[in-house]
């Protein structure tokens, strides 16, 4: 007789949750109980689920009352399972709170396309930080410059982005509502939704042109207000810039330099900067893809050697520090890569530093852990020790050891860690005669 | 001697009455399975009922799996007078 997929999917779910030592008598018990219902009876599939689903609530009850819940919850926190699934799940999370909108606009080669958009910018002579160009020399570059066409300057300060007049003209943005070039205001979509309820009249009173459509994206920029002018106190800048047909982007930055050259001597070390947009929209990845590549292929080659006898507890390593830089990676594009595309006008430190804060502290902490907590799992099972016991005083004896005992919770081996000026650990296999202690583990 | 509810006086019942195994009892006492079992395994715990599996010959030549039968202890008689002054247990056929 075969068991419907849905009743059998209920019982095995069920015989999971009974506890293993009556598991097998339980399964048993209830293989004859399906057995005969579905041979007395004549109701449908329905039916006979409903009758496995009382499976779930005796093996429940069995769990409760037969077993120790806090040492299986306990149990289930220690194994090597759990803390994989915990990395999974929160890549999961990330995945589910980004929609990985990031990763796909970058493979779709969204939202500049086929436009030849280039970011005009310079570095400093030390540290290859970006800052903006003067605006004499940005008007003089339109003015002679063959390269480029009808550079346009961004700036943010204080969170409103302030832009030229030709600025969404060259990303070939369309407006969600009135228009993007002239003088005023221009809001994001959400700002438009959440004050003004999207409602145009409200607009026109707030002296605002225009609205970006909803799915307007500029290097992670997510400012609310976008004015269409510049600041009369505004020094440099960062420009966008259309590439004239026939020129790459190293021949519009040769070109440049040598306009700048003629109308001032350039300092030594600084660098214009003409970059494609979408090479600069897919930094994060570039940034971040070829590090965590070394990282994961280093910290594998790491394990295998340095745990050479032990090849499951140096797999388990590598794995869990592979999954672990994967979430590090992720989050960081995904709500990091605003920090990582380019300062958006005069010279910008914080978005350096918090680019390479994200990304040395992200892995850096991602791998401390993933040692720490590979230090204190067994050797063989990879369940984390347990029952730690302090002995001895590093501050006070000379020649003995001090430190902490740990112990495999089946019965594996031992873990001794050193303390203070003895920080090596040593760890113990237990032979067979221990092995009767743990039986009902 | 623990105070049964209804559902396992009915159950320990429904055994003494001699229904020995899982569905039989389900179909004397008319309740689901998900209410039956865990009865069991309470009446078991209290040591009013204690379970034995068939010799696996006996269900190997009637070609079905082996049941689980249950039967009740020396401490279910108190049990059940106790719980038939309390509840209105129906009369079960004897299977016996």
């Amino acid at each position: 007789m075969r068991v419907p997929f849905e009743s059998r999917a209920l019982l095995s779910v069920a015989s999971a949750l009974a506890p293993p030592a009556l598991r097998e008598d339980w399964r048993r018990e209830w293989d004859a109980e399906i057995w005969w219902w579905m041979g007395s009876r004549t109701g449908g599939r329905l039916q006979l689920a409903a009758h496995c689903s009382g499976a779930l609530s005796d093996a429940a009850y069995l769990r409760y009352t037969q077993t120790d819940l806090p040492g299986s919850i306990a149990g289930v926190r220690r194994s090597p399972a759990t803390c994989l699934a915990a990395l999974g799940v929160l890549i999961a999370a990330v995945v589910a709170g980004s929609g990985l909108s990031e990763t796909r606009r970058v493979l779709r080669g969204e939202p500049f396309g086929g436009r030849r958009i280039v970011v005009l910018s310079q570095s400093l002579p030390f540290m290859g930080a970006h800052y903006g160009v003067s605006l004499g020399k940005l008007a003089d570059w339109n003015a002679r410059a063959q390269s480029i066409d009808g550079a346009a300057l961004f700036v943010n300060r204080l969170g409103v982005v302030y832009v030229g007049a030709k600025f969404f003209e060259i990303l070939g943005t369309k407006p969600a509502w009135g228009t993007l070039s002239g003088n005023g205001v221009v809001i994001s979509y959400p700002a438009w939704r959440k004050r003004f309820r999207g409602a145009p009249a409200a607009l026109k009173d707030a002296g605002v042109i225009g609205v970006l459509p909803h799915d307007f994206w500029f290097l992670g920029e997510r400012a609310d207000v976008w004015m269409l002018s510049v600041p009369a106190d505004l020094k440099q800048a960062s420009a966008v810039a259309t590439l004239k047909p026939g020129f790459s982007p190293a021949q519009a930055r040769n070109e440049l330099r040598e306009l700048a050259a003629q109308v001032r001597p350039v300092s030594s070390g600084t660098a214009v900067i003409v970059e494609p947009i979408v090479r600069l929209s897919a930094r994060p990845f570039t940034t971040l893809g070829l590090p965590w590549l070394a990282l994961v292929v280093g910290v594998c080659v790491a394990s295998a050697a340095v745990y050479r006898r032990t090849p499951r507890y140096a797999a388990y390593l590598a794995f869990k520090s592979a999954l672990a830089l994967t979430l590090v990676l992720v989050a960081t594009i995904e709500f990091g890569s605003s920090w990582m595309t380019i300062n958006s006008g005069e010279t910008n430190l914080a978005a350096g530093v918090a680019s390479l804060w994200i990304f040395l502290a992200g892995p850096a902490a991602a791998l401390y852990w993933c040692w720490r907590d590979q230090a204190v799992r067994c050797r063989i099972c990879l369940h984390r020790l347990v029952m730690p016991v302090t002995f001895g005083e590093g501050a006070r004896i000379l020649l003995e050891r001090a430190g902490t005992e740990l112990m495999c919770p089946n019965g594996h081996g031992t873990l001794i860690t050193g303390d203070g000026a003895d920080p090596a650990s040593q760890w113990e296999p237990m032979d067979g005669s221990w092995r009767e202690l743990f039986v009902n583990k | 001697m623990p105070d049964l509810s209804y559902v396992s006086a009915l159950v320990l019942h429904a055994i003494a009455s001699g229904q020995g195994y899982g569905f039989q009892i389900m179909e004397a006492a008319g309740l689901p399975s998900g209410t039956v079992y865990p009865a069991l395994r309470k009446l078991e715990k209290a040591n009013l009922i204690r379970s034995q599996w068939e010799p696996a010959a006996v269900a190997h030549a009637e070609q079905r799996p082996p049941r689980r039968y249950y039967q009740v202890t020396g401490d279910a008689e108190v049990a059940l007078a106790t719980a038939g002054r309390k509840y209105r247990l129906p009369e079960f056929a004897r299977k016996d």
